[in-house]
């Protein structure tokens, strides 16, 4: 499956080292940049993106500088940053910034955006490839060992969710809420029914960890 | 009531009440004299006409003839007098037309009166009034049978009177209302600074504190608005004071959430990456040591902000006189590690200099002007530490201080080099704290700087 590259200019060194880190365990390729003008000075090198996530505030140069000079290269945007008044959320949104983030935010958050993003951009692979699986989206076909599973409707979107963020732990109410929805008044006790159902009809029980206190992980 | 109807009210009662008493006063004096002279005018009329009539009857006399009623009434006739009037004495009751001048009295009306003898003369004399007129009564009672009375007519006395009164009454209301007036006048000049008084109170009141009263008067009025003036100053002083420290404060707070909200956020974010993602053995020791290096800032900055806390509440220091070498020596120890850590040599000039300072505050102080210069140094370059007569230097050779951040980096989380800053500990509270203990020592700090030469930063005892 081909990685996508993601751009993040964050002077904060530590809040990009994790933003990095969360982010290629759930299978992306990272590049980091922590000033402004140096960020602008590799493009004109090397400009292979799917996304970049660019913070308003930066040395050498700020992002909605840095944001036209990466517009060029159509790489699609978000914003993350600490300024959370609307004048600078016009700004980024009306200059064609595809979504904007108030640090602090909780990573999950972020990656379902940039998901959302990348699928708007067709810059998502249909077709996801994890463990000895193959899970086609268009088609809604779970294959393993190109044996094709058969899978209710709802087993299959978790499965997505649980792919698309793989090697993360994901809480049972952020499944519930993805999966059936924000409107869906359920109990998270059907998660685990459905995750005990995946486990069985895919055999992951050793790869649909469930994380203490957290929720469920697929690890690959 | 307003002040000046209540002196205009009780200026008038005043006035009126004292002119009133002085002209009736005046007037019953004036009727008196007035009286007076009428009666002895009327007095000398009716003396000539009874001694006309005496001298008449004389010559009948003389002429052997007597005076017998018919030659009275014809003596009487011939006067030609409407007020003279003679009774016939024994006239009986029914005999009334005896009476020799036909007047609309009676000899009744006459004899009811209560006469008293006029002075140094034969004739007596009575007050009659009738139908709003006022006559004196003359009478003689020589003639034999006969009773001779004269009416003297002095009703002008009464009429004279009667329009000197009215025309009293018209002066006393005529001054009363001029006094009014020129009261009012006066009361409108005399009130009006206080009214321009009042309007500067209210103004400041409305929190205007900037107006200001000009009377320009040298009285207790002129006197009053300047103390009003003195007062205001004082009341915009201390309000743009405590403004200035709610604005200081808000930016203050403002600042240190920020400063917190960087290090909370790494933290919880490292430990939620920890607890969620399955992360790689070196990305595990990554994501601990930040959790541990921003816990340690965060450590850093309550540190800080406790010694701040503790020297704005206690404004007590304990002076005493220390030597440059003591003091100098205390800080080398205490950055010591540091500045050998990034390869920095401080130098030490002193000759015996000694001060008077607070030894634990005095060595914060040098310790964090010296960290300020290190964290501005590169590998290799010298601080140094002097001290001359009445003053102490810590000059570095480092990046220097841009002309418009000069008096910003005393204020505290002001940081020139975010970035480098944090990357090198720092909070932003430094120079704070220690302009805060400099100013409790008295001692004014002045800093020169050139971008890219370095900073020279003098600290003068006063």
């Amino acid at each position: 499956m081909a990685q996508n590259r993601v751009l993040i200019v964050e002077d904060e060194v530590s809040i990009a080292k994790m933003i990095s880190m969360n982010l290629k365990v759930a299978g992306y390729d990272t590049v980091l940049f922590h000033d402004g003008r140096e960020a602008a000075e590799a493009m004109e090198r090397e400009h292979e993106y799917d996304i970049a996530l660019l913070d308003v505030m930066l040395p050498g140069m700020d992002g909605f500088s840095l944001f036209d000079v990466v517009k060029e290269y159509e790489i699609p945007v978000i914003f993350l940053t600490a300024k959370d008044d609307i004048g600078s959320k016009v700004q980024g949104l009306q200059g064609g910034a595809e979504d904007y983030m108030v640090k602090p935010f909780e990573m999950l958050e972020l990656m379902v955006r940039m998901e959302k993003v990348l699928e708007r951009t067709r810059k998502l692979d249909d077709v996801i490839h994890i463990l000895d699986l193959e899970i086609n989206l268009p088609s809604h076909t779970v294959t393993k060992n190109g044996e094709e599973i058969s899978l209710k409707p709802m087993e299959f979107e978790l499965l997505c969710v649980l792919a698309r963020n793989k090697n993360i732990a994901i809480s049972r109410e952020d499944l519930l809420r993805r999966v059936w929805g924000v409107d869906y008044v359920g109990e998270t006790r059907t998660v685990d029914v459905h995750i005990g159902q995946l486990r069985k009809k895919l055999s992951l029980g050793g790869q649909i960890k469930t994380v203490s206190k957290i929720g469920y992980r697929l690890e690959d | 009531m307003r002040l000046k109807t209540k002196i205009i009210l009780i200026c008038c009662t005043g006035i009126l009440a004292s002119s009133m008493f002085c002209n009736v006063s005046i007037y019953h004096s004036l009727k008196r004299s007035s009286l007076e002279a009428a009666e002895g005018q009327s007095f000398e009329k009716a003396s000539a006409v009874f001694y006309n009539l005496q001298k008449k009857m004389d010559l009948v006399k003389d002429v052997g003839a007597e005076v017998d009623k018919n030659v009275l009434q014809y003596l009487v006739k011939q006067q030609n007098d409407d007020l003279l009037v003679c009774f016939s004495e024994n006239g009986q009751r029914g005999e009334a037309a005896e009476i020799f001048n036909a007047t609309v009295f009676g000899k009744s009306d006459f004899e009811a009166l209560d006469y008293e003898e006029v002075w140094e003369s034969s004739l007596d004399v009575a007050q009659m009034d009738w139908e709003g007129k006022h006559f004196l009564v003359y009478r003689q009672s020589e003639y034999g049978r006969w009773t001779t009375y004269k009416l003297e007519d002095i009703s002008y006395v009464w009429e004279r009177m009667g329009m000197l009164g009215v025309r009293l009454a018209a002066l006393i209301f005529a001054v009363a209302a001029a006094v009014c007036l020129v009261l009012l006048a006066v009361l409108n000049m005399v009130l009006r600074p206080l009214q321009e008084l009042n309007e500067g109170a209210k103004q400041i009141a409305k929190g205007r504190y900037g107006e200001r009263i000009a009377l320009g008067r040298r009285d207790e009025i002129g006197e009053l608005s300047e103390n009003f003036n003195l007062m205001a100053e004082a009341v915009e002083h201390r309000t743009r004071r405590m403004e200035e420290t709610e604005r200081k404060k808000t930016l203050f707070m403002g600042n240190l959430t920020h400063e917190l909200k960087t290090p909370m956020t790494a933290i919880s974010g490292y430990a939620k990456t920890l607890l969620t993602a399955r992360l790689p053995e070196e990305d595990r020791e990554e994501a601990l040591s930040y959790i541990y290096e921003e816990s340690c800032r965060l450590e850093r900055l309550s540190r800080k902000m406790m010694n701040l806390l503790l020297l704005e509440e206690n404004d007590q220091i304990h002076l005493e006189k220390v030597s440059a070498s003591v003091l100098f020596h205390h800080a080398k120890e205490a950055c010591g590690s540091s500045l050998a850590e990034d390869g920095i040599i401080l130098e030490c000039r002193e000759n015996g200099e000694a001060f008077s300072v607070d030894v634990d505050l005095f060595t914060e102080v040098l310790i964090n002007l010296i960290d300020n210069g290190r964290k501005a140094s590169r590998r290799g370059d010298r601080i140094i530490l002097s001290a001359t007569q009445g003053a102490i230097e810590v000059v570095d050779f480092g990046k220097g201080i841009p002309e418009g951040e000069r008096e910003k980096i005393l204020e505290p989380f002001y940081m020139i080099d975010k970035s480098r800053s944090r990357k090198s500990g720092g909070a932003g509270l430094g120079l704070a704290i220690a302009a805060l203990i400099l100013e409790r020592h008295h001692c004014k700090i002045e800093i020169e700087s050139k971008v890219g030469q370095g900073t020279r930063m003098i600290l003068h005892f006063v």
